[in-house]
């Protein structure tokens, strides 16, 4: 009775692992595969940062994506729980820089600062991380000083940016930020901008 | 001595075939084994023979510092100052030179990530000492993501292609084919190798595919593989 016992605690115990651990490891969702595309971006002579605060709107709620750049608008996560800094689980969302690109329609070439219409499916990461766009690398992008950082300007350290939704009057901000897997993309008050790690930075050439 | 494969050993045949006339049988342009490193350095070849390369070898050059940080002047510390200030780094630093890359590689002193900065010779904003900056963050010691750079270009303004290449413990030389030679890196001071290529890159996609080679200290092949990387985060 003891041994059959026995057996059968292992069993379960074995069963168990394998449950919890098979979807892990083979973790992958086909959002991307069945939802983005890779049309051409549309050239615009002229935006403005409130038309970027539509555009970033329409992925607040969706996921996270490590190098993503593609989601709908439904305010759902359709692939939670990805792992991080995998780029091929093929989940909806942005990442941070990939979010920012996007949001300020930029070009994928780094010499050209004009601006680019990409569709909310399209899946584009663009050619940033979070340390180019710190460092204001690429023709579009320049440092800037925080104290004199507006709507939709950005704060970025080594390894995440966010955009300024709206300055707090008590020298937070809200930003706007695809912020990891386990946090999807939002709005959240932030204190970045007192925060000795973090850079400003601008998109040029819009009102 | 290096040895000449299929395609060259066809190319200087054909280009024997028509000496005296004035159209070059190949594209030679496309074709000539760089003579110098981008900082003007001439030329050496890889002081062993590596398994399976037909092409001329060219060694990189690669210098390591120690507390880098500290060291004004340097490339590292230039990095370190300018594209991450706000980061502190700790331990030994790495500067490469390739024919037309450079790069810095540091480590951060919290032990969470290494970062560096990558230069080439292609245009940037009002004069950059360099063209790409880069952070990665380490998961027990190992990078899960090689932080693909796409930011910097050729003189000609063609994409290039940074990555982090983690070699295996038996590898010396991590070797990245080029159109006319092998560019060949050596490994030292147990980091990731930052090594550059113009070859497989897709900015539409911000992708690039790097094909890679790892070679021991008597230049024997230890692995060969494609490296798929994608610019994230």
């Amino acid at each position: 009775m003891i041994s059959r016992l026995h057996a059968f605690a292992v069993s379960f115990v074995v069963a168990w692992g394998l449950a919890a651990g098979g979807p892990a490891a083979a973790y992958h969702t086909r959002f991307i595969a069945n939802n983005c595309n890779h049309t051409a971006p549309t050239p615009s002579s002229y935006i403005t940062r409130d038309g970027s605060v539509t555009v970033a709107l329409r992925a607040r709620h969706e996921g996270y994506q490590w190098g993503g750049g593609c989601w709908n608008d439904n305010n759902v996560d359709d692939s939670p729980g990805d792992p991080p800094e995998n780029g091929s689980t093929g989940g909806e969302g942005g990442d941070c820089s990939g979010f920012t690109f996007k949001v300020w329609r930029e070009s994928e070439n780094t010499s050209n600062a004009g601006f680019y219409q990409w569709g909310m499916l399209r899946h584009v990461h663009g050619p940033y991380v979070a340390a180019d766009f710190k460092a204001g690398s690429g023709a579009p992008n320049v440092t800037y000083a925080k104290s004199a950082l507006i709507r939709m300007d950005a704060l970025a350290r080594s390894t995440h940016i966010g955009m300024i939704y709206a300055p707090n009057p008590d020298g937070t901000d809200q930003i706007i930020e695809a912020k990891g897997e386990a946090y999807g993309t939002n709005i959240w008050t932030r204190t970045y901008r007192g925060d000795s790690s973090y850079s400003g930075v601008r998109r040029t050439g819009w009102s | 001595m290096t040895r000449l494969g299929g395609r060259h050993k066809t190319c200087l045949l054909l280009l024997l075939a028509v000496v005296g006339m004035s159209a070059p049988a190949c594209d030679l342009n496309e074709r000539t084994v760089p003579t110098t490193l981008m900082d003007g350095t001439p030329v050496r070849e890889a002081p062993v023979e590596l398994e399976g390369i037909d092409l001329p070898t060219v060694l990189t050059t690669v210098r390591v510092l120690r507390e880098a940080g500290n060291r004004s002047g340097t490339a590292s510390a230039a990095c370190l100052n300018g594209r991450h200030r706000g980061l502190d780094a700790a331990g030994p630093s790495v500067e490469r030179v390739g024919v037309s890359s450079e790069s810095v590689t540091l480590r951060e002193s919290s032990g969470r990530g290494i970062f560096g900065c990558d230069n080439s010779l292609g245009p940037r904003e009002e004069n950059r000492r360099w063209c790409g900056s880069v952070y990665g963050v380490l998961h027990s010691g190992r990078l899960r993501d090689p932080r693909l750079s796409i930011a910097c270009q050729t003189r000609d303004a063609t994409a290039m292609a940074f990555v982090w290449v983690e070699p295996g413990p038996r590898a010396t030389y991590v070797v990245v084919e080029q159109p006319a030679h092998a560019e060949v890196y050596e490994v030292v001071a147990g980091s990731p190798v930052r090594v550059a290529t113009t070859t497989g890159v897709e900015v539409e996609g911000s992708r690039a595919s790097v094909d890679l080679r790892e070679h021991a200290a008597d230049g024997g092949l230890q692995k060969e593989y494609r490296l798929e990387a994608a610019v994230s985060g």
